[in-house]
């Protein structure tokens, strides 16, 4: 019925497939000027020049935004103006160059020039050459402004797929190292790349990635995040279920331990599957640090993780419904502070909320002097004042402004903002049923990151189902000698990572 | 049976743990001291010896039907149609037990720390949680209730932290009252220990089949007196036997007695923690009433009977709102589990070996 109404009501949109009629080259040089003007629909950047090489008549193609001229000149063009070769041996010299090729497809031809070839074509001839040179300006692989690190590899992924596999595979050098590539978006055709270490990576978590990324049918990928939705879980969680980095350091270690990346054309963002809760809160400094100090700062993590989630509800849950629960000394102080505030716990906490959100966002936007200003003028003027007119009970101004820094903690940006999203749900809990509201509200969370799996990866592990063995790297981080194992919730073909490498110690 | 769902002797005895500890755990000491006073750690360790005489009997059962639970083995034993009722008659009981869970953890909740706030709105919000995960797999419980064990660690370090006010000659004179009324504190306590019966309705979900459930079991029931025994113990050498004859929940007042420097009263958390408990309880209950309905009805979907059966029990609660009402329906709830969950696994066992009916484990 449903159905039914569905068509009646929608106009079907006559699907316009693409001709791929193939066309083979022309045996004149006019008529394939013309019909590859034709495929780029007159577009004005293509560039066209006849000449003459050694008496034949030809002409080069190419787009003029897409192509480095010199590099033309010099490699190609420069050796088969050389008359002191014949141009057939020339030709033939020149095609063990991988940068030089034979092609007789006109539609083939116009999809190269895309990707910055330059066809060079010779009167009566039924197949032209492509000369790739494509023009591309890189930047340096400079450190990701938002996984910044004190120690250890400092650069950072680039807009350029190529150039990432390269990094990777710099770090990496094994021949297991596979790379599989998918293009996806139907006006885009945006190249994504799949790396994997073939013999350490479940089979069937490469299967299912790859499943996924073929099932995408969309007309653009406009950034990883595109990617990210179409192929987690769980759809409408809040939770982060793919890890994004920017590092290739991190894209080494994960591939390393058994996982996948997903990289994009044109991203600087990878994505790494699958993934635990617990990933979240590792950062390549931990293994920087010394053992003691990263593990610390790892479970200093987690508890401002829990802090965030719960300490402004746990404000608003003691001042609302157990004010018992103050001590006897701390009563006068809070009492006083909130005596003269007009608005409930709930509303004040939410309006510092939103307030401490308007100052991140809008010191994001804006280039970085005015933004440290924007932090000065947001945190301690409006801080301040707000609790000089009497608007903000003072103890929220310190409770909200933790709660944001210890969001901030958390080494994924996504993450932090998940928990201050969800502390919102956590407050109204407390504001509603006091501590209960707050248990339930945790129960109700925890209950939905239980049933989160991430490519058959249960979202919590090694928490639950329990590995003691991988709290060694999971919540803690031991030292680095005593990590032997891959962690045994992504499957990995191959489990042991490491054999005792400090044998030289036990030699008494 | 889907892969997915499965899970661990591990995860298996945390769910056993979970289903026997939960709404008596605040109120146990006082209810077993009434009938055997000082003697009470001597009922503890003697029902924990007691309850694991049934594992080992449920345990020779399940073994003979390895890939079945409880409902499947009384279908094949009974045939059909009493099967059903059999089944029936156990999700009633389940359903009877969830409701008097309920009606305790409203009526505390009311009493101890929420006296303004309506029982329906307690009820609902405990019902909704145990409704969105009892209608997901055994494998999310039981990732859940590992989660949860973390209150434990909280009563047994608070209730060893008041060890330093405990006197020991409360514990004293040893077996004064001679033994009845340590046997009456026995069938007092058996109340407590319900759960440990439902290894025989998840043991199919265990992979690799059949390893290590009585173990898992009879583990669970090592935690779950071991766990009794502090409270209880702790309790009697804290309190006078005055003071524990009139505060029905000695527990919370003990964790209430401590104070510390920046939570004035800790008892409330503490009873937010035991909500936890609670939920796990309701939850692992509420999935073997809908294992059971399912059993009956083959076709209905898990949806609409987890909505049924929740309506049911928030429906059925609601009357029961005062102490009269609870103590009534606990003996009543009491008698009832003990016919359903003693008796018919025993004379399922019976007629297995009389008939000597076994499953036929095929040959891989």
């Amino acid at each position: 019925m449903l159905s039914f109404l569905k068509n009646l009501f929608s106009q079907k949109e006559p699907e316009v497939q693409p001709t791929h009629a193939t066309q083979s080259v022309y045996t004149s040089i006019d008529e394939n000027i013309h019909y590859i003007k034709q495929g780029l629909y007159e577009s004005d950047d293509i560039q066209i020049q006849k000449m003459t090489i050694q008496n034949k008549q030809s002409v080069i193609i190419y787009l003029e935004t897409m192509v480095k001229t010199e590099q033309i000149q010099q490699n190609f063009l420069d050796p088969l103006m050389d008359e002191s070769i014949e141009l057939d041996n020339k030709i033939n010299q020149l095609l063990a160059n991988p940068d030089f090729k034979q092609e007789n497809q006109l539609d083939q031809v116009i999809h190269s020039m895309i990707q910055g070839n330059c066809v060079l074509y010779f009167e009566g001839e039924t197949h032209c050459y492509l000369l790739n040179s494509p023009q591309a300006t890189h930047r340096s692989p400079d450190e990701p402004p938002n996984e910044k690190t004190i120690r250890g590899s400092h650069k950072g992924f680039i807009e350029d797929l190529d150039s990432n596999i390269n990094f990777v595979r710099k770090r990496i050098q094994n021949p297991q190292l596979t790379v599989k590539y998918i293009t996806k978006g139907d006006e885009e055709n945006i190249k994504i790349a799949i790396l994997y270490i073939n013999g350490i990576a479940n089979e069937e978590t490469i299967a299912q990635v790859k499943e996924r990324i073929e099932a995408i049918s969309t007309d653009m990928i406009f950034s990883p995040g595109y990617i990210e939705e179409m192929i987690e879980e769980k759809q409408f969680s809040p939770f982060q279920q793919v890890l994004l980095t920017e590092r290739p350091d991190r894209v080494d270690a994960n591939l390393i331990e058994g996982r996948v990346a997903i990289l994009t054309e044109g991203a600087t963002d990878t994505l790494i599957v699958p993934v635990s809760f617990f990933t979240f809160f590792q950062s390549p400094d931990d293994y920087n640090n010394k053992y003691l100090a990263g593990s610390f700062f790892r479970i200093l993590r987690l508890f401002s993780f829990l802090g965030a989630l719960t300490l402004p509800a746990i404000y608003i849950a003691v001042v609302g419904f157990h004010f018992e629960t103050i001590p006897y000394k701390m009563v006068g102080l809070v009492k006083g502070s909130i005596e003269s505030i007009p608005f409930s716990p709930l509303s004040e906490a939410l309006v510092m909320t939103i307030t401490i959100e308007l100052i991140r966002e809008a010191g994001i936007r804006l280039p970085s002097p005015i933004g440290q200003t924007i932090g000065i003028v947001g945190g301690l003027i409006i801080g301040e004042s707000v609790v000089n007119a009497g608007i903000i009970s003072n103890i929220m101004v310190i409770v909200i402004a933790l709660t944001a820094i210890m969001s901030f903690v958390i080494p994924v940006y996504e993450l932090g903002n998940t928990v201050r999203l969800l502390s919102i749900p956590v407050m109204i809990g407390a504001a509603t049923l006091g501590f209960v509201g707050i248990i339930f509200a945790f129960m109700i969370i925890a209950i939905h990151m239980c049933s989160i799996e991430s490519f058959g990866t249960p979202y919590l592990s090694p928490l639950t189902p329990t590995r003691f063995s991988e709290f060694k790297d999971g919540i803690v981080r031991v030292p680095s000698w005593m990590m032997n194992r891959r962690p045994k919730d992504i499957q990995p073909q191959k489990k042991i990572f490491q054999k005792d490498s400090r044998e030289w110690d036990n030699n008494e | 049976m889907n892969s997915k769902t499965n899970i661990t002797t591990f995860q298996l005895g945390f769910l056993l743990i979970h289903a026997q500890i939960g709404v008596g755990i605040l109120s146990m000491p006082h209810d077993i001291f009434k009938m055997a006073e000082e003697d009470s750690w001597i009922t503890i360790l003697l029902t924990g010896m007691f309850i694991q005489i049934f594992i080992l009997l449920y345990g020779a059962l399940q073994n003979r039907f390895p890939n079945k639970n409880l409902f499947e083995i009384a279908r094949t034993l009974l045939g059909k149609k009493i099967g059903n009722i059999v089944t029936v008659l156990f999700s009633m009981a389940y359903i009877s037990f969830a409701i008097n869970v309920l009606a305790r953890y409203v009526y505390l909740l009311n009493a101890w720390m929420m006296p303004h706030t309506p029982k329906w709105a307690l009820l609902g919000v405990m019902c909704f949680t145990v409704f969105i995960i009892a209608k997901k797999n055994l494998q999310i419980i039981a990732r859940f209730s590992i989660i949860a064990s973390v209150v434990f660690t909280g009563f047994v370090i608070s209730a060893l932290f008041s060890m330093k006010d405990a006197n020991f000659s409360f514990l004293l004179p040893v077996g004064a009252n001679g033994v009845m009324p340590i046997i009456k504190g026995v069938q007092a306590t058996t109340y407590s220990y319900f759960g440990y019966e439902f290894f025989l309705l998840f043991s199919p979900f265990i992979q690799p089949a059949n390893k290590g459930i009585v173990r898992a079991a009879t583990i669970a029931n090592i935690f779950v007196t071991g766990f009794y025994f502090i409270l209880v113990v702790v309790t009697i050498m804290y309190f006078t036997k005055k003071e524990l004859l009139m505060i029905p929940e000695p527990v919370l007042f003990l964790i209430k007695s401590i104070s510390f420097k920046i939570i004035e009263r800790p008892d409330l958390f503490f009873t937010s923690m035991w909500i936890v408990l609670v939920a796990t309880t309701l939850m692992i209950t509420l999935y073997a009433v809908i294992l059971g309905f399912r059993t009956v009805m083959t076709k209905a979907k898990i949806n609409y009977i987890a909505i049924a059966v929740i309506a049911l029990i928030f429906l059925g609660t609601l009357p029961i709102n005062d102490m009269f009402k609870i103590k009534a329906f606990t003996t009543f709830n009491d008698q009832y589990l003990r016919i359903v969950i003693w008796a018919l696994p025993i004379i399922l066992l019976l007629i297995s070996f009389i008939f000597n009916k076994k499953e036929v484990v095929k040959d891989k």
